[in-house]
């Protein structure tokens, strides 16, 4: 008749709402930054969020390397993961050569746009107005550059430098490509209805500026870009900051 | 469960031992089954027949449709909470009668992030989210269609407009923002399709940036065969 009874301990019967054994680690968040609920942090080391970012839910950082400094108006996006979790720390640390001890921090500039997915190892230094895409990895001690873009699913290898305003894709199969980023006149007609749609929208111009639009510098489009970031931003502070109060 | 025999042997209660064994056998199942079932029920099933880990991870369920026999997989993300915030944008443009009656009316029925049709499948750690662009000087976040019969391979970040029926998303795909899929596309793992971009109908498209790399072959995704396990998809998730 043994089996007639129930296991004895039953592992429903514990509604604990589920301990977190490794350290939360000290944010130090601006007033003006919106952090989702779910968003992890974990770690030693201090978390620093600038002004006006943005951290997605499910977002996950940790600290046990070195501090994580996040400049201002940066957003980060769900599933991201900077730093290395714990559960697999000591091996993981062990094959990408880190120290311990000493100082992997990571640092994220202001304007930075990082992607749903995307894996950002110790050591690692995005610089201002950067955008990395999703599913991107930037190995340990990596730079990229300002204003550089790190497209969807490539991985930036250990130490590497990627320059300012340089675009890098591939790298699926074969190796990564790069290129500069155009910063003179270009007037394809793709970039032409992208600068006037951008230019209608930002600023409200009239037809003839619009026009004189249609061959832009490299440098408006990027600016454009930013004020598109900024308006994401925006939307993006109401939206989270709404899912945060509805879970209350 | 005793087996069968076992009252052969005991000839001379025969039936008194069948009765016996009958009530002793409901509450065996019932302490047998129940505390599992409980314990390790990994998906939790809807009315609906949607079957969502207990471990995905949903936000604003409220802005999200899932059309019925929807597979959700673990630590899947879906953003619902990033909806269309369309009522201040667009109030503001049009007249404050009509924008009373029309916000009333749109309040009741939520606006939808997120549709997922019947018998589609996402699998572990896929990102479905809804694509946004710059609308009237506000950033806003655009509904993602996804179809029925549609398969969302592991890793997959997808943040098209629309996706077809019977689109297979293979496992590290991207789908840029706005991107559309028509029905029967497949993509390669490990794809990037590039914002923006319609992959037509019956394509096969990878690489990075993806492209048309050929055409899925004759009877795709006819009931059964390869494209249309759909359904047999369905029925194996949450058993063993």
């Amino acid at each position: 008749m043994d089996y007639l009874k129930p296991p004895p301990a039953r592992p429903t019967a514990q509604p604990q709402p589920r301990p977190q054994p490794p350290p939360r680690a000290p944010v130090h968040a601006h007033s003006t930054a919106t952090i989702s609920d779910t968003a992890t942090f974990q770690g030693t080391h201090p978390i620093s969020i600038g002004v006006g970012s943005i951290i997605h839910p499910r977002a996950k950082l940790y600290s046990f390397d070195g501090p994580i400094t996040i400049g201002d108006a940066c957003i980060i996006s769900e599933k991201c993961v900077l730093g290395l979790p714990p559960a697999q720390h000591s091996h993981v640390a062990a094959q990408i050569g880190l120290r311990n001890g000493q100082d992997h921090e990571i640092r994220v500039s202001a304007s930075v746009t990082l992607a749903p997915g995307v894996t950002v190892f110790p050591g690692v230094t995005v610089c201002s107005a950067a955008s990395v895409e999703s599913l991107a990895v930037l190995r340990n001690g990596c730079v990229v550059g300002s204003h550089a873009r790190v497209c969807a699913g490539c991985e930036v290898a250990a130490d590497v430098r990627i320059p300012d305003w340089v675009v890098v894709w591939g790298g699926v199969g074969r190796p990564m490509q790069r290129r500069r980023r155009a910063r003179g006149k270009k007037s394809s007609p793709v970039v032409a209805a992208a600068a006037a749609a951008a230019a209608a929208a930002s600023q409200g111009q009239d037809q003839d500026a619009v026009a004189a639009a249609a061959t832009l510098e490299g440098k408006v489009i990027e600016e454009a870009r930013l004020v598109v970031l900024q308006r994401e931003r925006e939307t993006l502070t109401k939206l989270v900051a709404a899912g945060n109060t509805r879970k209350k | 469960m005793p087996p069968p025999w076992n009252d052969l042997q005991m000839s001379g209660h025969h039936r008194n031992c069948i009765d016996q064994q009958e009530a002793f056998n409901r509450p065996n199942q019932h302490s047998n089954k129940m505390p599992p079932k409980a314990v390790k029920g990994e998906y939790i099933e809807t009315d609906t027949g949607n079957k969502i880990s207990r471990r995905s991870m949903i936000h604003g369920t409220q802005h999200i449709i899932l059309g019925g026999k929807t597979v959700i997989q673990a630590e899947a993300v879906i953003r619902g909470d990033l909806y269309r915030a369309s009522s201040s944008s667009s109030s503001s443009s049009s007249a404050p009668d009509g924008q009373a009656s029309s916000s009333s009316s749109s309040a009741h029925a939520p606006s939808v992030a997120i549709s997922v049709g019947r018998y589609s499948y996402i699998s572990k750690q896929a990102i479905l989210r809804p694509p946004s662009r710059l609308h009237r000087g506000v950033l806003s976040f655009f509904p993602l269609k996804i179809g029925d019969h549609v398969f969302v391979g592991e890793r997959a970040v997808v943040e098209a407009a629309t996706v077809g029926n019977h689109v297979h998303i293979g496992r590290d795909v991207v789908i840029g923002s706005m991107a559309i899929l028509k029905d029967f596309a497949y993509v390669l793992d490990g794809a990037i399709v590039a914002p923006g971009m319609v992959v037509p109908s019956w394509c096969v498209v990878g690489g990075a940036p993806a492209r048309i790399v050929g055409e899925v072959g004759e009877g795709y995704g006819v009931e059964g065969a390869e494209g249309g396990m759909a359904r047999e998809r369905y029925r194996l998730v949450g058993r063993g």
